[in-house]
């Protein structure tokens, strides 16, 4: 093969090889945004980023096969543009075990910031509880420990996943949920203590609904929200793409 | 390789380098040796979704960052470049600072126009002002501050005022330390005598500049989105494994909490939209807001993320002074703030 045709049909694989790389990403936002499954990740309201992104893959997708005869150049280089075109698949290799899986006991141990934290009032929205709220409706655990302090001595409905630690106080449990502003990387835990007589019953990462009466207490000058559980129960693991409670932006 | 296969416009293939060669098989191997081989299945999974959601943040971004470049590589001469700069350094500095309130990028998009507006001529040290200051010094920060903070506007002013200050700083000393760009970026980054697709007797049509601009903008996320990928791993694994407890324990030593937000900011990589939030969520722990501040300043000129995507800009001799500035800059100016509140 002379150098000339060396040269072109190396231009041609440099350009397919690019042209795969984009269209692998593109059907790769169109699976997520496809039922949602992005929420798994990213706040709902983004979208807009993953449907920018499906375009401008297809768009430079595009524009990468048609530029075979200009890719000579980098047919030279293609051990660096096969090295590009790699890593910029590893990613996906990791969308298998992140797709089947949520934030559990690890990271809720690794993000808590000790105890049953009642979230700085001004860094969440205000959440949608009524101030007549009656009990009657289950609440997220984020309006819950947002508006403790008027659901004192009432009845709350719930629901989350059970953290069990060795420095808890004997019959209680913590109840978490992760909250997002933009993406999984910012999730920060939310939690409360729940009281219970059914303590046997549950163990880490297992998702409870429990209905109780809401106490506000400082213990040791930190202030703990506690459900003295009347009832508890095991839910079904809610879907990855539910798996958050978000926080808007603005 | 003969300058008649390189395309018109496009920076010269640079020969291949054996030390970035082995870098990155290195990473492939660990990377997917991980994924296949983890031994602890939570923090396998812990990680991917960190990963994964940091690249699925950071990619269209970038993404559009790189088509940015391509059309001001296509279609912004670089005469018009020199003639609406100031013609005063230290001007063109100050004022590429502020160039976020009008075009703001994230610290994912502002590399490849970075990367761009370099070889278009503009100096060293307004393109560094600019990289700094534009994910912090924009209207979509300025919002999610104010939100995550309440509308305290000192706060949200603060922030603003120390990310401009710190990046034209930091600009103003690259200039000065490179001698206006000198050995500081990669081959290819420098300005070529020519503009894009201005050669040969028939002008381009739209069509054709479009094309070429879509092209650029191809090759250039090609290029510059590995350095994203292995960044965004690191940061992963270090958010999965670093926990967040012991920062409570700094709550009343000023200097070394500063410290702390400053390693932790590194660490995360979060966006400058949001990380407003997790640094607030640190006053219920009672860190000094001086602690705080480091976070929102430091996160968006400086975490392993974009160190990785700065080897796509500068050279090592470059990316060491930077890094030593950034780094050096935010603490005093922290500390100066610690003791001013």
């Amino acid at each position: 093969m002379t150098q000339e045709a060396h040269t072109h049909t190396g231009g041609i694989g440099t350009a397919a090889l690019t042209a795969l790389v984009y269209a692998t990403w593109a059907c790769v936002f169109a699976w997520l945004l496809d039922a949602g499954r992005y929420t798994a990740f990213l706040q709902p309201s983004l979208w807009p980023l993953l449907v920018g992104g499906l375009l401008l893959c297809v768009a430079l997708g595009s524009a990468a096969l048609r530029q075979r005869d200009l890719t000579a150049a980098h047919a030279a280089d293609s051990t660096q543009r096969w090295l590009s075109a790699l890593i910029l698949l590893v990613p996906l290799a990791y969308l298998v075990p992140a797709s089947n899986a949520d934030l559990g006991s690890y990271a809720f141990g690794k993000r808590d910031l000790g105890g049953s934290i009642v979230p700085q009032a001004s860094s969440l929205q205000t959440p949608t509880t009524p101030p007549d709220f009656d009990g009657s409706e289950p609440v997220s655990l984020l309006d819950l420990v947002y508006s403790a302090a008027s659901l004192e001595g009432k009845t709350v409905h719930t629901e989350g996943k059970v953290f069990l630690t060795e420095d808890v106080r004997e019959g209680h449990f913590q109840l978490y949920r992760f909250v997002v502003v933009c993406c999984a990387a910012d999730a920060q835990p939310v939690s409360v203590l729940v009281k219970t007589a059914d303590l046997d019953k549950v163990k880490d990462d297992t998702w409870v609904q429990t209905r109780g009466t809401l106490r506000n207490v400082n213990q040791d000058g930190q202030d703990l929200v506690i459900v003295d559980a009347t009832r508890l129960r095991t839910i079904d693991m809610p879907p990855p793409r539910d798996q958050f409670l978000f926080q808007p932006l603005w | 390789m003969s300058s008649a296969n390189n395309p018109p416009g496009s920076p010269p293939a640079p020969p291949t380098n054996t030390a970035a060669v082995a870098t990155q098989t290195a990473f492939l191997v660990v990377a997917v040796g991980y994924v296949l081989l983890a031994p602890n299945r939570a923090q396998l999974q812990t990680v991917s979704i960190m990963f994964v959601s940091i690249v699925l943040e950071a990619i269209p971004f970038m993404l559009l960052g790189a088509l940015v470049g391509g059309f001001i590589e296509v279609f912004v001469p670089r005469k018009w470049v020199a003639r609406a700069l100031p013609k005063r350094r230290w001007l063109m500095v100050l004022a590429a600072g502020l160039l976020g309130i009008l075009f703001p990028v994230c610290e994912c998009a502002v590399i490849p126009v970075v990367r761009r507006l370099l070889r278009k001529g503009v100096p060293l040290g307004a393109a560094v002002a600019y990289l700094l200051a534009a994910p912090i010094v924009n209207p979509v920060v300025t919002l999610s501050t104010a939100t995550a903070y309440s509308f305290a506007w000192p706060v949200v002013l603060g922030r603003m005022a120390f990310g401009y200050a710190i990046a034209v700083t930091i600009g103003l000393a690259m200039e000065q330390i490179f001698r206006r760009g000198e050995g500081a970026l990669v081959p290819g980054i420098e300005a070529p005598e020519e503009d894009c697709c201005t050669h040969g007797a028939t002008p381009a049509t739209l069509r054709t500049k479009i094309g070429a601009a879509l092209g650029h903008a191809a090759d250039e996320f090609l290029d510059i989105g590995r350095y994203l990928v292995m960044g965004a791993f690191l940061a992963g694994l270090l958010q999965t494994i670093v926990p967040r407890q012991g920062f409570t324990l700094l709550a009343d030593t000023p200097f070394l909490a500063i410290l702390a937000m400053m390693g932790l900011a590194v660490v995360l990589n979060l966006c400058s939209e949001s990380d407003a939030f997790v640094a607030a969520s640190f006053r219920g722990a009672g860190l000094p807001l001086s602690a705080q501040m480091a976070f929102m300043v430091l996160g968006p000129m400086f975490d392993i993320k974009l160190l990785a995507m700065y080897h796509g800009v500068f050279r090592r001799k470059a990316i060491l002074v930077l890094t030593g500035l950034i780094l050096s800059l935010v603490f005093m100016a922290m500390m100066l703030f610690e003791v001013l509140l």
